[in-house]
């Protein structure tokens, strides 16, 4: 399994993560002899409050996205209606260390939200927790994912 | 509850799009108890399949229709509604209420 241990930072448990077109973008865009947008490495907060992965309109405009769905959302600043937010379809992959292989979601709906002004550009949701084990350690200021 | 979508209230592309695949899904999704958890991908009004996974159903999508707009929607009885944490905004203009 592979795991690492990082600091918890001013903004919490952060991460890089490589945002790409999804698998089958990809094999659709390369059968159009289209050029595939290069992957974007964004900064991931881990966030259990998050139902859903979420990017930064930033990432949706570096890898060409179209949105494929609306989905209803409620955060605090949205009130008690939900409200509709596109979702786009891209690639996910979590790297740990250099020998251990990383964490490759070929295809992911996520979300659209406004991030970037919080200093990262995506929000890691249950949706991809729910593919590993995550240890909040709040006394050494550490947290620990394994997949 | 999507009365904006009934109404027609947009004040660009970029909300406009996926309306007619929003709109099929909704007038079909009653028809679609035995499908519950699979993914419907629909063009303007046409429910294109059904599939189990949703890389199943997007790579269906992309080989059909290239990069024109099409639904990817995974049918539930009920909407499911996402939850962000304080502090986190949905995009700019990228929403609208959707009571």
């Amino acid at each position: 399994m592979a795991h690492f241990t990082r600091p918890i930072e001013q903004y919490g448990p952060l991460l890089n993560v490589l945002l790409t077109v999804s698998a089958p973008r990809m094999v659709a865009l390369d059968e159009m002899k289209k050029p595939i947008p290069q992957g974007f490495v964004a900064y991931g907060l881990v966030d259990t409050g998050a139902s859903c992965t979420s990017i930064d309109p930033v990432v949706i405009e570096a890898l060409e996205l179209q949105p494929i769905n609306k989905v209803s959302m409620v955060t605090p600043s949205t009130g008690p209606d939900p409200i509709l937010v596109n979702q786009y379809d891209i690639g996910v992959t979590i790297y740990s260390s250099e020998d251990q292989e990383p964490m490759r979601i070929p295809a992911l709906p996520v979300c659209e939200s406004t991030l970037r002004n919080q200093g990262f550009q995506s929000l890691i949701g249950r949706d991809i927790l729910s593919l590993c084990l995550l240890f909040y350690n709040g006394a050494t200021q550490q947290y620990s994912l394994s997949f | 509850m999507f009365a904006l979508w009934a109404t027609g209230d947009f004040m660009s592309t970029e909300k406009t799009l996926l309306e007619k695949e929003l709109g099929t899904y909704r007038k079909r999704v009653s028809e679609w108890d035995d499908k519950i958890g699979q993914y419907a991908l629909i063009q303007n009004e046409t429910v294109v399949g059904f599939y189990t996974s949703y890389a199943d159903a997007m790579a269906q999508g992309y080989a059909k229709f290239g990069l024109e707009t099409f639904l990817v929607k995974q049918i539930n009885v009920v909407e499911q509604t996402h939850f962000l944490p304080p502090l986190m905004s949905p995009a700019n203009g990228a929403f609208h209420k959707a009571h």
